[in-house]
């Protein structure tokens, strides 16, 4: 009996022993993979490099420089063909990396040239395949694989992938869609601007503040643009133009931006547009904010009081003291944010206050001031 | 006997191209990967000319400038300096360190070269 147990127990441990002898063994097997692939990678990133890098600097000939553009595309093909018929060679699966490689030394190329180099190197992207890979995995049901496709078509400047963009637009993941909106604003500068704000769906407040940095780059090309996009009937787009034109400071969009914090549009929308009309400072649009002090939306109210706050005419501190007496605290408080920003007499008022007799609005006047004063004093 | 230019540059692909397109123009070209090697190899070889990449490892371009101008063997060798960015404040921190020519990424290397004769030219003509 002792005999068998002791027979199992060695059993036991020497399956145990070959089990954790496999796994170390396999370890140190898949680190010399890793480390293998990655001299691999670097000998394939070197040699990559410098054959992109003739290509790039090859000299052309004048003659082909300004002739048709089929022969100038001849003599790129020319120049491609070590590193294609280097391609050309090899297994599948060294095939793939070489090809991985070789894309990123492009891309790496990509940001650092301009110019007609920088032109060779779309074409590399066209002739190697690339552009047509990045269209196909455009249409993959992995989201991940379609918003890298989507910033690769950008970062190869191939106006071949607009279409596949463009589409992206509407993709179900926000992801891609951010993507391909940064790519087509590559490929298309403002004009793209179009496309993006007739077709984006629900555009999230991430998705606007990525957009907006796009279009600050274009500032005064985009604005036909952005005033179009004022009577569009997606409401995250018309609120993404009055936003842009604010922050552009674009002041003749006051009156198509008036026509909205009218009213009559979704509650977000108006605030968004007396907000504007804040923002951009002009005079034209203080008579439409003074009327909203009195509208019976109590958030309308106090968008347009820091809105003429915004504006700072002394005129509006009236108006705006009616709010005071009449508004419940959290108006109150806005009202009298508002008039220590209008002007001499609307701080005049909130001193009053301050030594006024009702305790609350004494307390408010206080707190405001006590916000509105530097650090330290 | 042709110039000789010292080519500081930390990323691969741009370091090669520089030295590809300077050869091809008929320079001699030693490159270095970060600024601590670029004040050995410059005070050493004393280059007719460096181009220095401002955003290095170890050492920025802006302080491999500034030794380089302090150091009586360098002080007069012309710098171009290769930035990242076109920012206003850098190229002119740049100018003031007494660089004499920025280039800005991303550059055409056509008109790198052009820049790299237009200042190995005027240093011709300064010491004439």
């Amino acid at each position: 009996m002792k005999s068998i147990e002791f027979l199992l127990l060695f059993a036991l441990t020497t399956a145990v022993t070959i089990v954790v002898v496999l796994l170390a063994v396999s370890l140190v097997i898949r680190k010399a993979v890793a480390v293998a692939r990655t001299l691999v990678r670097g000998k394939l990133y070197d040699i990559y490099t410098e054959a992109a890098a003739k290509v790039l600097l090859s000299e052309i000939p004048s003659e082909v420089l300004s002739g048709k553009p089929s022969e100038l595309f001849a003599y790129y093909d020319l120049l491609l063909q070590p590193i294609r018929s280097d391609l050309l060679e090899d297994s599948k699966a060294f095939l793939n990396q070489k090809r991985a490689t070789l894309k990123g030394v492009l891309l790496d190329f990509s940001q650092d040239l301009s110019g007609e180099a920088r032109e060779r190197l779309t074409y590399c992207y066209y002739a190697l395949g690339f552009v047509d890979e990045e269209i196909r995995r455009m249409r993959d049901r992995r989201w991940w694989v379609r918003a890298n496709a989507a910033r690769a078509l950008g970062r190869y400047r191939a106006r071949r992938g607009m279409f596949v963009l463009t589409d992206a637009l509407e993709d179900k993941r926000e992801e891609v869609r951010s993507q391909a909106m940064k790519s087509l604003i590559a490929l298309a500068g403002p004009e793209a601007l179009r496309d993006i704000l007739q077709r984006s769906k629900g555009i999230s407040r991430w998705h606007a503040i990525e957009l907006s940095a796009e279009v600050a780059k274009f500032k005064a090309e985009s604005v036909p643009l952005l005033l179009e996009a004022l009577s569009y009937s997606e409401p995250s787009a018309v609120e993404f133009a009055i936003e842009m034109l604010a922050e552009v400071g674009f002041v003749d969009a006051v009156e198509p931006i008036r026509k909205i914090a009218r009213g009559g549009v979704p509650a977000n929308l108006q605030l968004t547009a007396i907000e504007a009309l804040g923002r951009l400072g002009d005079t034209r649009g203080e008579l439409l904010l003074l009327q909203l002090t009195l509208d019976p939306n109590v958030h309308i109210r106090m968008k347009a009081m820091d809105a003429l706050a915004r504006i700072g005419t002394p005129g509006a501190a009236e108006f705006v003291l009616e709010r005071v007496a009449a508004g419940e605290l959290p108006e109150k408080i806005v009202a009298v944010r508002a008039l220590n920003r209008l002007g001499e007499r609307g701080r005049r008022i909130v001193r009053d206050l301050l030594n006024g007799s009702v305790p609350q609005l004494r307390s408010v006047a206080a707190h405001v001031i006590d916000f509105a004063a530097p650090v330290g004093t | 006997m042709p110039e000789r230019i010292l080519v500081a540059e930390d990323q691969l692909h741009v370091r090669r191209l520089i030295e590809m397109k300077l050869k091809t123009l008929g320079y001699r070209v030693t490159t270095v990967e970060n600024g601590q090697e670029a004040i050995e190899i410059a005070t050493k070889i004393l280059p007719d000319l460096i181009l220095l990449d401002v955003m290095m490892p170890l050492m920025t371009g802006f302080e491999v400038l500034s030794r380089l101008k302090q150091h009586a063997k360098t002080k007069k060798i012309p710098v171009i300096l290769v930035t990242a960015q076109s920012k206003e404040e850098e190229i002119l921190h740049g100018l003031e360190l007494g660089a004499e020519d920025y280039i800005s990424k991303p550059f055409s290397p056509n008109e790198l070269g052009a820049r790299v004769k237009k200042v190995l030219a005027s240093r011709t003509t300064k010491d004439s």
